[in-house]
């Protein structure tokens, strides 16, 4: 009778004899890497706009806007796409939530899509109508939250998240200079543009309407 | 000066050694899936110093499938406990002689050790380690591994004590209830 040692070493040897390892090992450990990399980032990006979106709820919005040039808001904005276009697809979050819910005005339920990508310490977030119409546009870099709300043409900018209002600024809601509708009615393009004409003014209904965005969740019925 | 090692060395290593230290890797495990899940987190870390590293990769590989597993890598898996338990009483069907039957049954017993038991006999008896060297890779003292051994052995032996009397009851089959 052979040694417990002997048969557990051969029990070894015959149970693992006919493994292999699987073929590009190597190229599965990368793609595996910039999965859990991808996966992160996105969990990062979540975890921003949550943030992001609480901090903005709890904000209290002046009556009258106080805000700086607009330009400000879509150079920051610009800033991550420019980050996105340059970076290195591997070092991109990128994803897509389509979400259904209940108006929190009552009415109908809403079908909103929401897109967002993260690089780094930066991400955008866009969200379509169920029209596919573009309603807001969301940003983040350098520690500067901005969000352009296409369908009340309001746009508020925050330096350091959950600070206090004085730094939000943004055009007026019922700007009716041709540019503005022109530019209102024009096909959505992902572009961060919007008419010089607009003076700021307060962006308070953009607020109530983030309120209810799709990518949080989350209510605010003011 | 550190090493500038190319993509493609490591390729050329894991081609050579990879097969070995999946081995390694489902009997630290027990399972095909969960040692290509190993193995790979193990390159993974290797991949991200790989450049600069200087070392010996293998002995670097190895440890880390060691102290993978012995942190308890996907410790939650309570599913594969109750898995295991499951497999306890799935048996393959006898080879020729009962020796064979006792071999497989010690292997699968060496799964239901503990982790670090398991990682003393798998780097003793397979990896065929002094206990310094394993007491090294495994970050303890010589006296532990001995211990760990010792104990793991013993319940080896257990099995195989009562292998060896069901076997001759039944006339060398080796079967067990």
């Amino acid at each position: 009778m052979k040694d417990v040692e002997d048969l557990l070493r051969e029990g070894m040897e015959r149970f693992t004899k006919d493994l292999r390892a699987p073929a590009g090992l190597t190229r599965r450990v990368v793609r595996r890497r910039r999965r859990r990399l991808a996966l992160r980032s996105v969990a990062g990006a979540a975890t921003a706009l949550a943030a992001a979106a609480v901090a903005l709820v709890a904000v209290e919005v002046p009556g009258a806007g106080t805000g700086g040039p607009a330009i400000a808001s879509t150079a920051v904005v610009k800033r991550v796409d420019n980050a996105l276009s340059a970076a290195e697809p591997g070092d991109i979050a990128q994803m897509k939530i389509t979400t259904h819910s209940a108006s929190p005005y009552g009415g109908p339920a809403v079908t909103t899509t929401v897109e967002e990508w993260s690089y780094r310490d930066q991400w955008r977030s866009a969200a379509d109508s169920p029209t596919g119409r573009l309603l807001y546009d969301e940003g983040f870099a350098s520690s500067v939250y901005t969000l352009v709300n296409y369908r009340t043409r309001t746009w508020a900018r925050e330096t350091g998240l959950g600070r206090a209002a004085g730094a939000l600024s943004g055009p007026a809601r019922s700007c009716s200079s041709p540019g503005c509708r022109a530019w209102a009615s024009r096909p959505v393009r992902r572009r961060w543009r919007r008419p010089r004409t607009c003076a700021p003014r307060s962006p308070a209904e953009g607020w109530s309407w983030l309120g209810g965005s799709a990518s949080t969740g989350s209510r605010r019925s003011s | 000066m550190a090493a500038d090692r190319s993509p493609a060395e490591l390729e050329r290593f894991l081609a050579e050694r990879a097969d070995h230290l999946l081995r390694t890797a489902v009997l630290l495990t027990g399972s095909r899936e969960a040692g290509e899940d190993l193995l790979q987190t193990a390159v993974e870390r290797l991949l991200r110093r790989w450049r600069r590293f200087d070392g010996d990769p293998e002995g670097y590989l190895r440890r880390t499938l060691c102290n993978l597993a012995t942190d308890g890598y996907r410790r939650a898996g309570r599913w594969r406990q109750k898995e295991r338990l499951l497999q306890t009483g799935v048996r393959h069907a006898p080879d020729a002689t009962g020796d064979v039957d006792l071999r497989d049954a010690l292997v699968r017993l060496l799964w239901q050790l503990p982790v670090r038991q398991r990682a003393v006999l798998v780097l003793r008896y397979w990896e065929q380690l002094t206990d310094a060297e394993t007491a090294a890779i495994l970050g303890c003292a010589e006296g532990t591994v001995k211990s760990a051994g010792s104990r793991g052995l013993a319940r080896m032996r257990e099995l195989a004590g009562d292998w060896n009397g069901t076997a001759a009851m039944c006339g060398g089959e080796g079967k067990r209830s």
